[in-house]
């Protein structure tokens, strides 16, 4: 049965917000259910599909079709989320249900440089400056590159980035393999990075960052990956994708039940292979551009479908990895700020495990340093929101307002100097000063001083050291395939 | 008989009523070659216009291309090989490494309703498996990658078909989300095409 660890909640989500009712969610998850065992996933994979015909599902060729009492089972064997460690040792994140941790996201092409602001293909380094900056934020918990390196060997660019993350942040990462050769480079790194294997298996630093093919494809390397992961106490983070409208029906209903199909066939796959391996289900629940068939990152249905999916995962009681923080906007402008906005505060609102993509413009193209600053500022904002309003006696101060009394002041008032830090919360970032000190402190905008911000991390902050000689090994291990 | 119902319903992505329509008009005696020109190509023509006007947007366009052909089906017995010749055949595949489809799918099935003849090759295509299609016939190769890690694999098949004396009888197109047409030009593709609707008509481009 199911290992609960029923972990405290770090957020406080006092706001009452649902995208659907309890009857909307077991309708949706039904129909997931009917949609595994009707139409069920192409495996890809011959372990996979060996597993599953062990299991008794109906294999036909690569297609497999799973009766819903699989899934339950499936369900039953999973964890409800698992911890990730920093190198540190002290840094802990749970992905479990009622927990929130913002991230970046990963494989953009296109990276800006913080110093010069242009727009130039991605390189090694900037994986290393983007690891620095999220290492300095209060409110990005995990790493992922936030750029692919296109300046090392591109078979390998999974492994570089991840030597780079690690090498430059303390917190929890996110690895991606591309080939089972990357994933024991990686896991190698991993272990010299905790000094040594036995701590990496008590205290892991990493999730392995999967995803399958929309609509309802379990693919070869990624399953196989997957298996490799499980195998090795390395917890997993499985996506099941679908774009509204090219990969998964143009409804949002139906786009649910393809994308959570695609995810929990994927878990379920895990769970045969090793029951009880934790498994974080995702996807990015974007529409398609009708002019193109571009995925909408920016776009209110991914907000909203996002938060949906976070409501299904927490009726089934398992962690969801959704997407925040991103636009299709080209810079950091006006357009950026509304649509990362509007995804933090759902995601919050829905409680989402492990939003990421935070940082991201142009269709999870660009990383953005800017992007990904402006975001730390803004859930920190809708923090606020979230905590709602406590009503009690103390917060009434009905007392104090009768000691005040009618046209009194309540600024110099001991209650106030308490609880101002508490009730009204205050920005690092945003601009709040009457205008003629704003023209005397520079006239700078909010992205001048995100820029300094940036600048100033980059310049100051130093990462938590590694263990004496994992620089070396790290080192050796990207240069050996060479 | 008036034609304008079968060019009306091309429109509107109706195909079964296409269908009929055309079968009428083919029963009541008309050319088949004027059911093809005064009807469906004028009616995708029309498609193509409002695409580009902003009117039309692409699930529209592909119903409308599918009720074209599906008119062209029942039009072909009638007509002669030079009404019917493929605007080109097109080889097209995700380069070797890399999986996602989703843009090289929707490419396939506009330069289908632009009339070119598809030999889709799936994903994860060899270099090999492209130098086969040109082999096979195909005078038009489009490859996409969604990852720099794969993108590379794009210069190993223009690579592979001049080992095998091909690159001369075959256009190279590219695309992707991290393929630009700086890339395209250094790797020696023909062409470069940001999105799926500009991608027919780089594809017409180059055959014509």
């Amino acid at each position: 049965m199911r290992n609960n660890q029923d972990m405290p909640t770090s957020d406080q989500i006092n706001l009452h917000f649902r995208v659907l009712s309890d009857e909307k969610i077991e309708r949706i998850y039904q129909a997931t259910l009917e949609c595994l065992e009707r139409t069920g996933v192409n495996v890809m994979n011959a372990e996979a599909r060996d597993l599953f015909t062990g299991a008794g599902a109906h294999v036909d060729g690569i297609r497999v079709r799973i009766p819903p009492h699989i899934v339950r089972e499936a369900l039953d064997s999973c964890p409800n989320g698992f911890t990730l460690w920093g190198r540190d040792g002290r840094t802990q994140m749970d992905v479990v249900p009622g927990q929130i941790h913002f991230g970046p996201g990963l494989t953009s092409s296109y990276f800006i440089d913080p110093y010069t602001g242009e727009r130039q293909r991605s390189r090694r380094q900037d994986v290393a400056t983007s690891a620095r900056v999220i290492d300095a934020l209060d409110n990005i918990d995990y790493l992922m590159g936030l750029a692919l390196p296109e300046d090392v060997p591109p078979e390998r660019a999974p492994v570089f980035e991840f030597a780079e993350m690690v090498m430059n942040s303390s917190k929890p990462l996110m690895a991606w393999g591309q080939s089972l050769q990357n994933m024991q480079d990686i896991y190698r790194i991993a272990v010299a990075a905790v000094g040594g294997e036995e701590h990496l298996r008590q205290r892991p630093i990493f999730a392995l960052f999967a995803v399958g093919l929309g609509p309802l494809v379990i693919p070869d390397v990624i399953i196989a990956n997957a298996f490799w992961a499980a195998e090795h106490d390395i917890p997993i983070v499985y996506h099941g994708p679908g774009v509204a409208g090219v990969s998964a029906p143009i409804t949002g209903a139906g786009t649910l039940v393809v994308e959570l199909a695609g995810s929990l066939a994927g878990l379920v796959a895990i769970q045969l292979k090793k029951p009880g391996a934790p498994v974080c289900i995702g996807s990015v629940p974007t529409p398609m551009d009708p002019r193109n068939g571009r995925p909408l990152y920016g776009s209110p249905e991914l907000s909203l479908y996002s938060a949906a999916l976070s409501e299904l995962a927490t009726y089934l009681d398992l962690p969801l990895m959704g997407t925040s923080g991103a636009s299709e906007a080209k810079t950091v402008d006006l357009q950026a700020a509304i649509e990362s906005t509007t995804q933090v505060i759902f995601s919050l609102l829905s409680r989402t495990t492990i939003p990421h993509d935070a940082g991201f413009l142009d269709c999870a193209d660009i990383g953005s340093l800017e992007m990904l600053v402006m975001n730390d500022e803004i859930i920190a904002m809708a923090r606020r929101l979230m905590r709602g309003i406590e009503v009690d006696d103390e917060t009434l101060m009905l007392d104090l307002i009768d000691r005040v009394g009618p046209g009194g002041e309540f600024i110099s008032q001991k209650e106030t100097a308490k609880n101002f830090r508490k009730e009204i919360w205050l920005p690092r970032l945003m601009d709040r000063q009457p205008w003629n000190q704003w023209a005397n402190s520079g006239s700078l905008s909010m992205l001048d001083r995100i820029q300094a911000r940036i600048r100033e991390i980059l310049e100051t902050h130093t990462p938590h050291p590694l263990p004496d000689g994992a620089v070396e090994t790290i080192t050796a291990i990207l240069e050996q395939r060479q | 008989m008036d034609l304008k119902p079968i060019y009306k319903n091309v429109i509107e992505g109706q195909a079964d009523a296409v269908e009929s329509g055309v079968k009428a008009a083919l029963a009541a005696g008309v050319d088949a070659g004027v059911i093809l020109n005064e009807a469906l190509i004028a009616a995708m023509d029309e498609v193509g216009n409002r695409f580009e006007d902003g009117d039309f947007f692409v699930p529209e366009m592909l119903i409308a291309a599918r009720a074209m052909q599906a008119g062209l089906a029942l039009l072909k017995p009638h007509l002669t090989a030079i009404d019917v010749q493929a605007a080109g055949k097109i080889a097209i595949g995700t380069v070797k490494g890399d999986l996602h489809d989703i843009g090289k799918n929707l490419v396939a099935m506009m330069l289908e309703g632009a009339g070119f003849e598809i030999v889709d090759l799936g994903v994860d295509v060899t270099p090999e498996a492209f130098v086969k299609a040109v082999q096979e016939g195909a005078n038009l190769i489009g490859m996409s990658a969604l990852l720099t890690t794969t993108m590379s694999n794009m210069s190993a098949t223009i690579e592979a078909l001049k080992a095998a004396g091909l690159r001369e009888q075959v256009k190279v197109m590219v695309g992707g989300a991290p393929v630009t047409e700086e890339f395209a030009r250094s790797i020696g593709a023909d062409a470069f095409a940001p999105d799926a609707s500009s991608a027919t008509r780089v594809a017409r481009q180059l055959v014509a």
